[in-house]
């Protein structure tokens, strides 16, 4: 594990799965709203359907890397994913509290996924220099 | 957890990688055994008595 990159510890065909099915879904996004299809269509819930299967894949592949690594960088990441699991729990239900204040109110979709992605970064560089 | 790990490792002249892959880990994880800032899981820890031919007890001492 690199001291300067917390994600060094997946393989480049790691990153580079990951990647490919992020382009993938918001490639999928983008076709959706350039058909203009209508909401409830059978073709748009395909492709809310297929985001999903994509989203399943990743989570597929990022429990399989993480059962490759070593005791400690295995205990790292999963440290870093409890921190981002509450951290972002206590986002989403706090901006929930402070849009009932009168903030805007924020569509958590597929922005909880990016939150918690986030949020395992940060997460695992806190939880790196414990251990360093 | 105090260990020894360091000085067996040093007494072999092994470097920190070399340990961590005759360990089957990471050179991070060796550095992090032998600061004693983590304690390794009960089979890492036979392994590495293993492979320095002595037991559990001789490498890792518990904290008075």
């Amino acid at each position: 594990m690199n001291r300067k990159n917390p994600f060094a510890c997946y393989d480049r065909a790691f990153m580079a799965r990951v990647l490919a099915a992020a382009i993938a879904m918001v490639l999928l996004s983008f076709i959706s709203k350039w058909l203009g299809l209508e909401r409830g269509s059978a073709l748009r819930i395909t492709f809310g359907v297929m985001q999903a299967a994509l989203l399943g894949y990743l989570i597929g592949i990022t429990i399989y890397s993480l059962r490759k690594l070593d005791e400690l960088q295995y205990r790292i990441q999963l440290e870093a994913v409890a921190f981002a699991f509450a951290a972002s729990a206590i986002v989403i239900a706090g901006w929930g509290f402070m849009t009932k204040a009168g903030l805007p109110a924020v569509q958590w979709g597929p922005e909880t996924w990016m939150l918690m992605v986030l949020l395992w970064a940060l997460g695992l560089w806190l939880v790196r220099r414990r251990y360093q | 957890m105090n260990n020894r790990v360091r000085e067996l490792r040093t007494g072999r002249g092994w470097s920190q990688g070399e340990l961590g892959s005759r360990l089957g880990v990471s050179r991070q994880t060796v550095n992090a055994i032998e600061t004693g800032k983590y304690d390794p899981s009960l089979p890492l820890a036979f392994r590495i008595a293993r492979l320095f031919e002595q037991r559990i007890e001789e490498i890792f001492i518990p904290e008075a």
